[in-house]
């Protein structure tokens, strides 16, 4: 799969993207919410992980920007804890999972499943 | 007009099979609905019953069960949407319709028979002049949701949230966003905007209409139970009306269904079963043999370590062989269900005809039995509940002139226990007048007025099982078939069980039946009496005696023992089997085994103790009806017949029979000739 990671934190995104590339993935990155637009709008990944908390437009915007445009796009959120209500709108908006930091690969495997179910 | 075949004969069963299920099932509705109870459910069911049914025959080509259930459909879709009142006339109409369905199943199994078309046609006429007349009252469509009306509607199903997991309120929110976009109708509690602002419970209770559980089960249940943050998902169904499982939607739904399940299930026929518990029962008879020749072995050759070997073989052998008859025996049983259902509508027919207004209610339909005990067991609640109808539930106008419900009750309550089945068959009715058994006893001489008088009401009310007795004078059509309540008490002896009534006048009555749960192999204690074998069986004994002849109390010219204080009633089987009468107070040592039966100790005095085996019964039909204190036979160890005592019937005989010898009770010949 091609997945892209935004997260404005490059320890995230080089753990979570080794992790992904080590399973054979494609792994695209972003460190904001612009870069991430204009990065889903050139590839079109199969999957994103999004971080809810970056600087200038939050996950959840960049989100419902992108999905605005990509009905079909199947966005994970990633949070850490203590953000549960925003967890809850982002899924209201059409995140199709999420994962708590830190993360464990456990549940990103398992988040991906997910994924891959909703691809076919 | 012939019935066109273009199922194959599988396909058949299977869509006769659904057939009979859903009449039954709609039977059951509507009875329910008829006394006004969980109207929306009801219908709710009547009307997927017969939807599935008019989507089966569609498939199948029976063009006229097609054409009845698409009419009856229409009807019942008035209803659904509560755009009419239930009425009388709906009733009937139905009740019409669900017994000309069955007329219409006979065809389908062989299909040259010629169907008359016309009663098909003529209730379809008479459903489209019911819709068509407006009835009385008509009802607004409501503007609320069916679910906040009806309680007894609800199907609650509670989803347990892994609360390990972070977030759990995300992972209710997800749950809850599911069904929310499945659309189906639910309420839940949390609600779905207070799990939203982050308040979750565990588990999230969710209640559903029986249609939106149907649904929620297809399109939910597959990926809710693979939800990482689903633990579990707990789903009730409101009682008596229990949708088992989804309702397969076509026939080539349900022959899947049925095939996916076969793979769990076998059908197994009967006999082949009972070869095998037959083959089994003479392992058992071997195993006996050989350990009893070890035992021999053992005698003569005490510690050869050959010997101790076959012993701790054959002791294996007994394990593993015990377990493979209980696993067997299981097999035969099947779940009471299997009678219950068809009693509610057997219960409203009754009542029609008496004029009596009665509901039944059931627990425990899952308790299993072994299949021919079911049989018995079915005949005899049949009879309690008709007699309950005819005697004990009284006129709907007496009940209320009473204060009671004008709505009878009838219950059938069941549970296992200590590898027994329980049934208690209750009523609210009238109950026993213990003086009327009294007036009734005196009058038919089978007891004295002064003991009348003396014997308390719970023994007069046990006379009910006294042969002959009844107290109504007149036969009544209902209950008066010419069998009376000793005909049930004999039933359920034979079978093994017993039987005891509990009545209040005016507050109702109630019948404690005990069952084995399995037949065909019992544990018993085996017995010798003038040299030949007899088996107690071993759930009548109390305990086991020695004592000497001068232990022998004569009270009243009986003889008794003392035993911690009570004072025990013994009978002398050698004397009175084989008239031989030794007095048993002038020899040197006895055996008594102590059985108890309807509460009460007696010594029974035998000549030698053998030991305890499984004994696998073995019929001797023709015989039991000559002697009837034998329940049946048995193929000991050794090889001889071994005879297994009814303990009720020879207790009972002796309460009877006081003065009289019982010599022929048990004829000295062909005992050996019992087949094997």
């Amino acid at each position: 799969m091609k997945i892209l990671i935004v997260d404005d934190s490059p320890l995230i995104i080089k753990r979570l993207g080794e992790f992904l590339s080590d399973l054979g993935h494609q792994v695209i990155i972003a460190y904001d919410g612009k870069e991430s637009m204009v990065a889903y709008n050139q590839e079109l990944p199969d999957l994103v992980f999004m971080d809810i908390l970056m600087p200038g437009p939050d996950g959840i915007s960049v989100m419902r920007s992108i999905i605005s445009k990509h009905a079909k796009a199947r966005i994970i959120i990633m949070s850490s804890m203590g953000q549960q209500s925003k967890v809850i709108e982002a899924i209201q908006y059409g995140a199709i999972d999420f994962i708590v930091k830190p993360f464990e690969p456990s549940k990103i495997l398992l988040a991906l499943e997910k994924a891959t179910n909703t691809l076919s | 007009m012939k019935v066109q075949l273009s199922l194959t004969p599988q396909e058949q069963l299977v869509f006769l099979k659904d057939l009979d299920e859903h009449l039954l099932q709609s039977e059951n509705a509507l009875v329910e609905l008829e006394h006004g109870e969980n109207e929306t459910s009801s219908i709710e069911q009547l009307f997927r019953s017969f939807h599935t049914i008019k989507g089966n025959s569609g498939i199948a080509d029976y063009t006229l069960l097609h054409d009845l259930t698409h009419e009856i459909e229409s009807v019942l879709s008035v209803y659904r949407a509560k755009k009419r009142q239930v009425s009388e006339g709906l009733i009937s109409l139905l009740f019409k319709s669900i017994d000309l369905m069955r007329s219409l199943r006979a065809p389908i199994l062989s299909p040259k028979t010629d169907v008359e078309t016309e009663p098909v046609e003529a209730l379809i006429r008479e459903a489209k002049l019911f819709l068509s007349k407006p009835e009385a009252s008509e009802r607004s469509i409501s503007a609320h949701s069916e679910l906040d009306k009806d309680p007894h509607l609800h199907n609650n199903m509670s989803i347990y949230i892994n609360l390990t997991e972070p977030m759990p309120a995300v992972r209710g929110f997800q749950v809850l966003q599911l069904i929310e976009k499945s659309g189906i109708d639910y309420t839940s509690e949390p609600t779905f905007n207070e799990i939203k602002a982050g308040n979750i419970q565990n588990p999230i209770n969710i209640q559903l209409s029986p249609t939106g559980l149907a649904e929620f089960i297809e399109k939910l249940i597959p990926s809710l139970s693979t939800h990482d943050g689903v633990k579990a998902i707990h789903i009730q169904y409101p009682q008596p009306n229990n949708p088992n499982k989804t309702k397969p939607k076509t026939l080539s739904e349900a022959i899947t269904q049925d095939t996916e399940e076969e793979l769990q299930e076998i059908q197994i026929n009967i006999r082949k079963l009972d070869g095998l518990i037959n083959l089994l029962g003479e392992i058992l008879i071997d195993r006996n043999k050989i350990s009893q020749n070890i035992l021999r072995l053992e005698e003569k050759y005490s510690i050869d370590p050959h010997v101790m070997e076959l012993l701790d073989l054959v002791n294996h052998l007994g394990k593993i062989t015990y377990n493979l008859q209980t696993e067997l025996l299981n097999i035969r049983t099947i779940p009471l269900n299997n009678i219950v259902e068809k009693y509610p509508r057997l219960i409203r027919e009754l009542g029609h005809q008496l004029g009596k207004k009665v509901k039944l209610e059931i627990t425990g339909q899952h308790v299993e039995l072994d299949r021919l005990i079911l049989k018995h067991l079915n005949e005899l609640i049949i009879h309690l509940i008709r007699n309950s109808v005819d005697h004990g539930i009284e006129s709907p106008e007496y009940r209320l002139a009473r204060g009671k419900k004008e709505l009878g009750t009838i219950r059938i309550d069941a549970h296992q226990k200590h590898n027994k089945a329980h049934f208690v068959i209750s009523d609210d009715g009238n109950g026993i007048d213990p003086n009327s058994i009294r007036e009734s006893l005196v009058r038919k001489n089978i007891l004295e007025k002064a003991e009348a008088q003396r014997t308390s009401d719970q023994e007069i009310i046990r006379y009910i099982f006294y042969p002959g007795f009844s107290t109504k004078d007149e036969v009544s059509e209902i209950s008066g078939r010419g069998v009376g309540m000793d005909v049930v008490q004999n039933t359920i002896q034979k079978l093994g069980g017993q039987i005891s009534i509990d009545s209040e006048k005016g507050v109702g009555t109630s019948f404690r039946i005990t069952l084995p749960l399995t037949l065909a192999i019992i544990h018993g204690l085996v017995t010798q009496v003038n040299k030949k074998t007899f088996v107690i069986p071993i759930n009548y004994v109390e305990e086991v005696l020695r004592c000497r002849g001068e232990d022998v109390r004569i009270m009243n010219k009986k003889p008794h023992i003392i035993l911690r204080d009570t004072l025990i009633p013994l009978v002398n089987l050698t004397a009175l089997l084989y008239g031989n009468n030794l007095d048993i107070a002038k020899s040197g040592k006895l055996f008594i085994v102590v059985v108890v039966y309807n509460d009460k100790p007696t010594g029974i005095v035998v000549d030698k103790l053998l030991g305890e085996e499984e004994i696998v019964i073995k019929n001797i039909d023709y015989a039991a009806d000559k002697y009837y204190i034998i329940h049946s036979a048995t193929i000991m160890g050794t090889g001889d017949v071994g005879l297994i005592l009814d303990i009720a019937s020879l207790l009972d005989y002796l309460t009877m029979h006081r003065e009289e010898s019982a010599r022929i009770l048990v004829s000295d010949t062909n005992h050996e000739n019992t087949h094997r």
